[in-house]
């Protein structure tokens, strides 16, 4: 209770290993009080594990792993007192009704959440008197979300959030998550959308295979302005096509050509204008595209 | 303890526990309106044929020659396998399902984010599986009570059936024991299931086993019904301490292994 410190969530060369897999190598992160924090990565990255190491449920093989400057695991009850959880394939108890369940957390976390769940309700315009048996998958994932939020918790954890959610109750989430922020508390989220992270949250760190490649304000991911661009020449692609500085090709077939471009686009688009084109795309990277970008990078740092 | 969990362990699995106690004591109803309409003297004659005597006195725990009445008869009700077969259904659904259920559906991922420690999980839900117990035992009692009040068979007495059923609770605290202890080392029900019903058919097979097979005699001594003699008990008419507190001892053996697991071990991810 005495802890005052800077970051909530300070993770340090956090392993963990199933027998002869490893699921996290060397992790190192940082989330500083009153941010949004993404955590962005592929399936099977290691974001969920790591999230759960935070919350107790699995034990790191190696590391240290610190939420409000305690132990994660020696003091995990303390710390999910002060800790919203959502998992990243949230089960419910199907045979209670949604007011059910939300009593049944009310009482788990000591009372007085009864006011926040009728508001969160509202919010998320989830109708908690049928039985959860009978909810889509969407609903289901809104009664997750409310029960994370309902105690106003310091730390908020959630895996991949907005699953299942509609684009309306996306909007929902990502306003009550501002809100969460500017009321002092912290968000820890994970995703595998490079758009969501770059638009709702303030620090970002990326992880594949169980390594950080990535760390810092979501701004600097920005600055790096990476697109995908899709371009189709009319009549086959020209013999000795030459590419500008920031362009990088990944595939060509049939006359178009497919890559990614690092840095601002006015120059992207003069060269476009310069050429012959039937279409042309220019759009988000996915999250390949940003790994395999950040990957040649680091082969070709000499660090 | 969590007086949440534990309400919500018990209203999860009423209807079951309430189906459980009714069919306990329908059945004990039932057994002793059978055993005092048949005619006694025949049942004598099958009871002398070796076989049958053995294996009457390996689930009933002692011989039944001296003792052949309907109170005598009425001991077998509390080895019949309905009843065991009740008892345990009752305590490997509600120990599994209450435990390694959670893992295995994931709900437990959400459970063990609340603010309580694993063990308070583990003592919560333990506890409500161990209220089941005399309730069940009562069933078979209040069966009794009413199946002696409608056959009026004066042989049977209530004050050596409580006895019975206090004995019988030993057991249901042992099956307890051994299905929180095995589910809280396991993440698939299947498999807690599984190893449960292996344990009871290895005891009860050795039990009827070392009935005709001297040689492993010395095996019986693993099996948990070796330590449950209703007949002996009504013979006695006294407390069987020493078994009383194997069983006792064994449970909490199991039990006490499946909270020292539990504390530790990783729950993954469904």
């Amino acid at each position: 209770m005495g802890w005052r410190g800077m970051n909530v969530v300070e993770i340090q060369n956090l392993s963990k290993r199933y027998g002869e897999v490893v699921a996290l190598r060397d992790l190192s992160l940082s989330v500083p009080t009153g941010s949004i924090f993404g955590f962005l990565g592929p399936n099977g990255s290691g974001k969920s594990t790591t999230l759960r190491i935070l919350i107790g449920l699995l034990r790191a093989s190696d590391g240290r792993a610190h939420v409000f400057g305690q132990d994660a695991w020696t003091h995990s009850t303390e710390i999910r007192a002060r800790v919203g959880y959502l998992p990243g394939d949230a089960r419910l108890y199907d045979g209670m009704t949604g007011v059910a369940y939300l009593r049944f957390v009310d009482r788990m976390r000591g009372g007085g959440t009864a006011a926040e769940s009728v508001r969160l309700c509202e919010r998320f315009d989830l109708d908690a008197k049928r039985k959860i048996r009978g909810y889509s998958r969407g609903m289901r994932q809104k009664l997750a979300i409310i029960q994370a939020l309902v105690h106003k918790p310091e730390l908020l954890v959630l895996d991949e959030p907005t699953t299942g959610l509609d684009p309306l109750m996306q909007q929902a989430l990502h306003d009550e998550l501002r809100c969460v922020s500017k009321e002092g508390r912290t968000v820890l989220f994970s995703s595998h959308t490079l758009s969501e992270v770059e638009q709702l949250c303030d620090q970002v760190a990326i992880v594949r295979n169980g390594i950080i490649v990535e760390a810092g304000a979501t701004e600097s991911l920005r600055k790096r302005a990476l697109r995908r661009v899709v371009f189709t020449h009319r009549g086959g692609l020209p013999v000795s096509l030459s590419f500008p500085e920031g362009m990088s090709v990944r595939a060509r077939f049939d006359g178009t050509i497919e890559g990614t471009w690092t840095g601002p686009v006015d120059p992207l688009l003069t060269w476009l204008s310069q050429m012959q084109l039937e279409d042309v795309s220019i759009s988000q990277p996915s999250l390949e595209d940003l790994f395999a970008t950040y990957y040649r990078e680091h082969a070709e740092s000499p660090s | 303890m969590s007086l949440a969990l534990f309400a919500k362990t018990l209203r999860d699995y009423r209807m079951f526990i309430v189906g459980g106690c009714a069919l306990l004591g329908v059945f004990m109803v039932v057994f002793l309106f059978a055993i005092s309409s048949f005619p006694m003297e025949q049942t004598r004659v099958w009871m002398e044929v070796p076989w049958i005597k053995s294996l009457m006195t390996a689930l009933m725990g002692s011989d039944i020659s001296g003792t052949f009445n309907a109170g005598g008869m009425a001991a077998f009700a509390f080895t019949h396998p309905v009843v065991l077969a009740i008892v345990i259904g009752v305590a490997f659904t509600l120990g599994s399902g209450a435990l390694v259920g959670e893992v295995d559906r994931g709900t437990m991922d959400l459970l063990a984010s609340f603010p309580i420690s694993r063990t308070r999980i583990y003592v919560s839900v333990s506890t409500a599986l161990i209220v089941c117990g005399p309730l069940m035992c009562m069933s078979l009692w209040i069966g009794a009570w009413v199946g002696r009040e409608l056959t009026g068979t004066e042989e049977i007495r209530l004050d050596q059936m409580a006895l019975v059923a206090a004995h019988f609770f030993c057991v249901y605290v042992f099956l307890c024991g051994l299905a929180l202890g095995v589910s809280a080392m396991c993440s698939r029900r299947g498999v807690a299931l599984v190893i449960c019903l292996g344990v009871v058919l290895y005891a009860f097979t050795v039990n009827v086993l070392s009935a005709f097979w001297p040689a492993i005699q010395g095996l019986s001594y693993s099996s948990f019904f070796r330590y449950y003699a209703p007949l002996k008990i009504m013979q006695e008419q006294s407390w069987q301490w020493g078994s009383i507190l194997t069983l006792f001892l064994g449970g909490a053996i199991l039990w006490l292994a499946g909270l020292l697991v539990f504390r530790v071990r990783d729950f993954p991810s469904t």
